[in-house]
This record gives structure tokens, sequence and C-alpha cells, in this order.
């Protein structure tokens, strides 16, 4: 042990030395990733578990969600016609100033390449109605209607020429493709007609929507629009203004909880120790578990979401809970060296247990929850290791003035005076505890568990309601509520899906319902269908006696029969480009999986009850889904809590005997507690997360207390770290954001108790009654 | 400063044809507007890409603007078509049917209404559709419309519209080949009390 004066031992300078090039290689290579890779995004889906139980759905449900991804709609009211155009003009033209945007004539193209694929197959591609025409009206009276057609102005288009297709038999299937939509033009922008006119705008981003520069853009374009036009009327969809506001709401609780927290830690640390080194050391660990959190987390995962950052930025006060002890250990034993060795274990063991807690964490499969477990324990890490790098560098005079000491001592008669008539009536106070735990316990059964998937919004009601009035309007299927096909061949999976159509058309003729559906099969029937509708053709339009020869003979031309296509149709062949517009078909483990997709007022038990009957076809409500998932992750991540309190039981027992118990109560006493005050919202998968978070902090006090007793500097240690965590999770329980809020709220009120009862278990010696 | 003032001069020449389209078409969507209604015949002949023989046909049209259109098919075929904004309606051999029935409202309804925007010279509902481009007199003038959208483009190339005092002539190119020739007689015109 050294004290001033004395050189540091070479074993020393090298700790440090390693600990700065480590610090500043792991800063490099944050700034790097956070540059060249952009890791960040605000995409909730990501956060959230595979379903293990349907992986297929999953990946079909994230398909569907990417082709949203890189679009943006904006609906302008064209009630008054003009004044709508000028202003879906002036929108556009803000959007694509941006270079992050580009017009998004991908649709656009769709009908010339659909065009072009259907082509060679247009005499065996029939929808249901023009089949049902076929045959249910003579050759005669086929040619007749086909001949009044040539003349009347009233016609579909015609793709194909007479050539071709005589009967036109392309524009029937084109235009039944598109009767899903009813989209007209106006001067260039989609209009469509409603209980209102609304002009489309839309925009396709040349990159993630969860690159912040293109949030910017579209943020300000609109903004801009705003102001331009005070009176007009837009609805915005698309996911890039979903991630602006995560990342404007994750960057506003970064601030909120970083700034407030780290102003705070300062404040009380000056205050305390009266002196910049002391603070100094705080700020340098605090960053170098940040940097270490970030760097371990950009390493294991390719792109960290905001959330983590946020529940992050609580780490600062995780982190100074290490250097506070530390710094109060110092001041006591006049040298950071001497304080490291008297103060190992407990900073092992504290640190260990709460990245042991983490780790458990990440052991659910559950990626938000990972993420900021290996954070968190990665940060922890970092705060430790600093601490043990830079302690003998924190030396002072023997003799200095430690105003600490004088703080800590003052603080420690106002605790005991507090403490001391608790200590003298034990059973008084074992009766309170039992009240208040018995209390907290009727709450929670009151409060009962809330698994709600709106827990995981980030968005703002305003912003959800515009998404949901644009889908409304423009008629797009739901991508939380679908039916899954599943079939051995795609053949068998397109036959399957027509079966499902007749039964859900079926339903809507029957129940006068509004439901619509679009799938694959739509657009692709299946191979024997298509060979069937060929011979159908063959037969009443181009046989010898068929429809063309009656329509030629009144034409008074001669003419031949089409060539009908010796092949068929099938997924293999379809071009990519028309395939993104479609459901996807997946070929997962032999099994082949397309999804159709839903519109429309129909109950979830009434499309359980329509497709039961129907062979490989499930229906899926990925919302509720994802609320039993939630639950079920709820329960898992309440026995990992449960087993890790068993192992800290048996941990703590094995090293501290009989004392094991003092150091365990208080904490299970302070998350009933929690979990009490939680439970006014339901309980939630997160606030049993957060649980695991106050076994961490709220151990290493006990910890602390065990190994060097409940005295002045321990006292001041523990009330500063609890000030410090209390400041970031008091501010992180105010959030909007409801993860973050739940979070909040059981760490602030489960730290606050930890620090409050635990010394109620750590009587001073000499205060203890005689007999104790 | 004489290089600055040709520069004016020239941009000014080139702008020129565009301003002058433009008010050629308010000046024909103002003359339509004081039409209350139109009668008239028409020739309409149809060149069918492979047929080796036109397709000729005849009939009667009427207008009232604002409120309907009537298409009247004589020959070779009776039919009857009726606009209104209430929808289409075909009437063949005495049957009347709403259109929707029998094919599919969306591609028959759009070409359909674009026809009739033709016909009762509404300018306005076909530069939503179309890019219009303007030349001649309101004595003597010919309209080129070029489809907008990229899903009209795949089925018509090309309308051109010539005509004088009334539409006179029409002609409807389509992608696939087919090309159809409207001749216009306008036989009686009411005009709106000014």
């Amino acid at each position: 042990m050294n004290s001033p004066g004395q050189p540091l031992p070479r074993r020393d300078h090298c700790y440090a030395l390693l600990w700065l090039v480590a610090l500043i290689g792991c800063a490099l290579f944050c700034m790097h990733q956070i540059r060249v890779a952009k890791p960040f995004h605000s995409n909730l889906l990501e956060l959230l578990p595979r379903d293990e139980r349907k992986p297929v759905i999953h990946d079909l449900s994230l398909t569907m969600a990417s082709r949203f991804e890189d679009k943006l709609l904006v609906l302008v009211n064209a009630a008054d016609r003009a004044q709508g155009l000028a202003q879906a003009r002036d929108l556009q033209a803000r959007l694509l100033a941006s270079p992050y945007l580009v017009a998004d004539d991908s649709g656009q193209a769709l009908p010339s390449l659909l065009l072009h694929q259907y082509r060679p197959y247009s005499q065996q591609l029939l929808t249901p109605e023009r089949r049902a025409w076929l045959q249910s009206h003579s050759p005669m009276a086929l040619a007749e209607q086909r001949y009044r057609e040539l003349f009347s102005p009233v016609a579909l288009p015609y793709p194909f020429g007479f050539a071709e297709d005589p009967f036109n038999l392309g524009g029937y299937w084109m235009t039944g493709l598109a009767a899903h939509v009813e989209l007209q033009e106006y001067q260039g922008f989609p209009l469509i007609e409603r209980a209102q006119p609304w002009l489309l705008v839309t925009a396709k981003l040349t990159t993630s929507p969860f690159d912040v520069a293109v949030q910017q853009d579209v943020s300000t374009a609109i903004d801009h629009f705003r102001s331009a036009w005070p009176q007009a009327q837009i609805l915005t969809s698309g996911m890039v203004f979903h991630a602006a506001e995560g990342t404007r709401m994750a960057k506003h609780e970064i601030n909120t909880v970083g700034i407030g927290s780290g102003l705070g830690i300062i404040v009380l640390v000056l205050l305390v120790f009266r002196s910049a080194v002391p603070l100094l050391a705080v700020l340098l660990t605090m960053t170098s578990a940040y940097v270490l959190a970030l760097t371990v987390s950009l390493l294991v995962f390719e792109r960290i979401h905001l959330i983590t950052l946020a529940f992050g930025s609580t780490l600062l006060g995780v982190a100074g809970d290490y250097v506070l002890h530390f710094l109060m250990g110092s001041q006591r034993e006049g040298s950071g060296a001497r304080a490291r060795h008297e103060l190992r274990y407990a900073m092992a063991i504290g640190a260990l247990t709460g990245m042991g807690a983490y780790l458990l964490q990440s052991a659910t499969p559950f990626p938000g929850l990972q993420q900021m477990a290996v954070f968190c324990a990665a940060g922890i890490a970092g705060a430790w290791l600093t601490v043990l790098a830079l302690a003998p560098y924190y030396r002072m005079a023997p003799d200095s003035h430690r105003p600490s000491l004088v703080a800590a001592a003052m603080f420690y008669r106002l605790g005991e005076a507090v403490y001391r008539p608790f200590w003298a009536r034990p059973k008084r106070v074992g009766a309170a505890l039992t009240i208040v735990v018995l209390m907290a316990v009727f709450s929670l059964v009151r409060g009962g568990v809330n698994d709600a998937v709106t827990n995981l919004n980030t968005s703002p009601e305003a912003l959800m309601a515009s998404e949901r009035q644009v889908q409304d309007i423009l008629q797009q299927p739901s991508i939380s509520r679908f039916l899954v096909v599943e079939a051995d061949t795609p053949e068998q999976l397109l036959v399957r899906a027509r079966l499902l159509e007749s039964t859900l058309k079926q339903w809507n003729d029957e129940a006068k319902t509004s439901l619509r559906w679009l799938g694959l099969h739509q657009y692709l029937p299946a191979a024997a269908q298509q060979e069937q509708d060929r011979q159908l053709v063959a037969a009443t339009l181009y046989g010898p006696e068929g429809a063309l020869v009656l329509l030629c003979q009144k034409l008074g031309t001669p003419c031949k029969a089409p060539e009908l296509s010796p092949q068929v149709l099938t997924p293999a062949v379809l071009d990519e480009n028309i395939s993104r517009f479609l459901p996807p078909l997946l070929h997962r483990d032999g099994r082949w999986y397309s999804l159709v997709t839903l519109g429309g007022n129909v109950s979830d038990a009434q499309l359980v009850e329509l497709t039961r009957s129907l062979q490989g076809v499930t229906f899926v409500n990925q919302t509720a889904d994802l609320s039993s998932l939630l639950g079920r992750y709820r329960l898992s991540v309440s026995e990992i809590l449960g087993l890790t309190l068993v192992l800290l039981a048996v941990g703590l027992a094995f090293r501290y005997r009989q004392r094991g118990w003092r150091m365990l109560l208080p904490l299970a006493i302070s998350m009933v507690l929690a979990l009490g005050c939680a439970a006014v919202e339901g309980i939630t998968l997160f606030h049993t997360m957060a649980l695991l978070l106050v076994i961490g902090i709220g151990l290493d006090t006990a910890v602390v207390y065990t190994e060097v007793g409940f005295n002045a500097e321990s006292w001041l240690a523990s009330s500063l770290a609890c000030m410090t965590s209390v400041l970031a999770f008091g501010l992180l329980s105010l959030s909007v954001v409801p993860v973050l809020h739940q979070f909040g709220i059981i760490i602030l009120i489960g730290i606050l108790s930890a620090w409050l009862l635990t010394p109620l278990f750590f009587c001073p010696r000499y205060h203890r009654p005689p007999g104790q | 400063m004489m290089m600055r003032f040709l520069l004016l001069l020239t941009s000014c020449l080139l702008a020129l044809p565009a301003w002058a389209g433009d008010d050629l078409l308010a000046a024909l969507g103002e003359r339509s507007r004081q039409i209350q209604s139109l009668h008239g015949q028409f020739e309409q002949q149809k060149t069918i890409a492979v047929l080796p023989t036109p397709l000729d046909s005849n009939g009667r049209f009427t207008v009232e603007q604002g409120q309907f259109v009537v298409w009247e098919l004589l020959q070779p075929v009776q039919q009857t078509i009726r606009l209104s904004p209430a929808g289409i309606t075909l009437e063949t051999d005495g049957k009347a049917e709403q259109i929707g029935a029998s094919m599919p409202k969306n591609g028959a309804e759009t070409v359909t209404r674009i026809f009739m925007a033709v016909i009762s010279g509404q300018w306005q509902t076909l530069r939503d559709h179309f890019a219009i481009e303007a030349t001649g007199d309101t004595g003597k003038w010919q309209l080129t419309l070029t489809p907008r959208s990229p899903a009209l483009a795949s089925y018509i190339r090309q309308i051109t519209i010539r005509g004088g005092e009334f539409t006179e002539y029409l002609a409807i190119a389509e992608t696939n080949g087919d090309n159809t020739s409207i001749r216009l007689v306008t036989d009686k015109v009411v005009r709106s009390p000014q």
C-alpha cells in the first residue's frame, strides 16, 4: 500500500495504460461504427422475439412489414380540387428535395410488367366471373356480346389485340386484378374518393427509415409544408414517420435522463467531496462504462435500438455505485490503492451479481432484452474495470482535509438518529414490514397483469390515428391480421388459397359483410386451373363451332384462332419486380407458405370459425399472438427472477453463512413493494425485467454493509449511489414511452426501498439491544 | 446587354406555344360551358390490327351539359349508352343494365368517362388524365392527348381531337395497334342564356 510520494508499482502503470489504450480503441471503434454502419434504429419489430412456435409467421410478417418500410404516403385532402392539387405538388417538391427521397414509381411500372408477364398466358387466365360467364353462355351469345363490344365505347382496355386475344380475356383479367382498388388519377396524383376526396403523395426512401438523416428531411418537409399551408389537412403513413417519432422520443429521453442524472451526480459529488478530482473520477468512470457498453453491444449486435440507448443512460447511475463506494473508501483509507484492496470483494461481488443478473436476462430469447442486458452488463464491467485500473492514482496527502469524511460523519449522525428507534424495536419493525408487504401483495393481486401490445408502442396516438385513417382510406390490408396458407407444393398452396377465397366469398355474400382479401392465387391461378381454363377457352371460343367462328362470320372477315400456350404460369417464372407487390411465398423445411391479407370488419372468432375446416389455413392475429408472447415472457422472466433469488440465497449463504438472509430480505421486500406500486397499471413483462436491475443495484448496498459494516462512509456512499440511480430512474419513470416508464417506476421504488430498508437489517454492534 | 436581350427573346419565344395552348384550351373550355345541349350524328371507323376490313358503325349522340351524355349506336348493332354523374347504363335490345354487372366496373368506367369527356368537351376532366397539347385557334384547332399515368398509357397511346366551332373529329390510337376514328356532325345546339 503506497502513499503519496512513493512511486506506483510498475504493474499499476501497465494496467492503467492497458485501460487507456482499450478506452481509446473502444471510443474510436464506436465513432467509426456510428458513422459508417449507422447502427441505431427504432424498429420495434426487431426488438421482439421470434415466435419460436411459428418462425415462418414471424418471417412472413417481417417480409410484409419490410415492404412498407421504404415508402411514405401522405394523403392531402382535395375537397377543393385546385387547392389540394397545389398542396400535393408543393409537398411532393419539398419531399423530393431531400437526397434520401425519390419519386415512388415502382407501382407505376407494375401494370406494364404485369401485361408483359401475362401476355403468353392470356388465353388461360380467367377470373371466376369470366369463367362463369363463358360456362353459362352459348358460343352464339358470346360472339354477339363480343361483336357489340367491338363497336362500343363502353369497353374494357384491350391490351393484347385481336390477333392474340380476340375476346379480350386479357382485359378482363387485368381489370379483375385492379378491382380491389379504386384509384383514379388527378393530374399525375392518385385520387381516392371516399367521404372526402384525397390526393396521394408518395415517396420512396433510398435509405433505411431508421436513418436519422432521412427522418430529419421528412420532418422538416412536413413541418415547412404545414406552416406554408396551415389550412391543409394531411394524413401520413409510413415507417419513417414512426421511426422519426421514435428517434425524437428516444433523444428526448436520453437527454432528459442523461443530462438530468449527470447534472444531479455532479452536484452531489461536488457537495460531498468539494474537489474536482472525485468529480473527474465519477465522470471518467461513467464515460468508460458507456463506451465499453456501446462497444460490446456494437460487436454483439448488428443494430442497436434507440430504446436500448435510452435505457442504457440509466447505466450512468449504476456505474456511479462503484466509483462512489470507492471514493468514500479512499477518503477513509487515505489512498485509492488501499480502498481498492479493502473493497475488492464488495466491488467484485456487486459487479458480478449485477452482470449475472443482466446476463440471465440475455438468456431470454427476447432480442430487446438481450440488447439491454448486454449493454448494461458490459457497462458494469467497464465501470468496475475503470475503478480497478485507476484506483492507485487517487492519492491524497495523509494530513489533507477530507470534507467528505466530515459530511459522512454528519450524515451518519442523521442516519443513526433515524434508525435508532427502529433498531431498538425489531419486532415492531417486523410487524410493520409484514403489513406493508401484505398491502403490496394485495395491490399486486388486484392489479393483475397487463400484456397489451400497446406497451411496446413509441408513437403518439395522433400518429397512430393518422396511420389507421390512411389504411382505411386506401383500403390497405392489415399487416397484423391475416390468413396463413401452407402446403407441400406451390401448386397445392394455390389450390388451397382458391378454396379459401371461395369460402370467404360465400361468407361475404351470405353475411353481407365487406371482407376484402388479397392472395397470390388471384395473380397466379393454380396450374391445374390454368389448364382447365385453357380447355374451356379452346372449346367455347376457338372450337370448330366456337364463338370465334361465329364472330368472324358477323365481321365478314376470315380470322384464325390465337395459338394457346403449352406452358402454365408458375411462381417460379414470376418476375421478381412483380412478386414483391404480392403476398410473399416462402419455402421452409420442405413446405411452402404464403398469406392471404385481410381488410374490412370481420371478427377474429368469425374468421377462425370460417377457416376451421380448411386444410392448411391458419388465421393469425399478430397483435393477439404478440400479447400472449409478452405474457409467456413475463412468466419466464419471473421464473428467472425466482431462480436468481434462489441462486443468490445459496451463494450468499455459502459466503456469509447466517448473515446472508440480512442481505436478501430487504431486497425481497423492496421488490414486492416496487411491484405493488407498479401493479396499479397491471404488471407487464418490463416490470419483471426491471426487478432484475433492482437486484443488481440493491445487492451492491447490502454487500458493502456486510463487507465493511454500516458505517459513516458506507452509509453516505450508498446514499449517494442511491440518489444518482433515483435521479436517473426517477426521470425515466416520467417517460411517455410505456416501456421506459415501467422500467423507471420499478427501479425508482425498488431502489428507494432498498436504500431505506437495508440499514434496518444492519444495526451496528454498539446499538444492538442485549441478547441480539 | 445585347446577348441578354437575345436570350430573353428566345426564352419568350420558346414559352409561347405553351401559353397559346393553355389559352386556347381555356377558350375552348369556356365555349363548351356556354353550350347547354348538343345533338348530332357520328360515323365511327375502327381498324383492328389483324382484320383486313375496318369496322364501320354510326349513330346519334346527345349531350346535356353537366347532366348526361347519350351515345346511341344504330348500325350495325343497337346499343344505347347513357352516362350521368349517377353512373353508366347500357341498353341493348331494350334491356338496360348498370355497368359493373357483366364487366369489371373499374376498367370500363375509366375508359367510358374519358370517352364521354371527349364528346362533351370537358377539357378539365381530360387534363386529369392526359397531358394536352393544343394548337390552332378557336376557329380551327387540334388537341393531342397523351396519357399521364403508365396504367392508362399501357392501353391508350394517343388521342387526337380536331374541331372548329364544335368537335368534328376524334382519333384514338390504342397501344395494341387498333385505331378508332370518329367523325361528328353537330346538327342542333342550345346555348345557355347569357
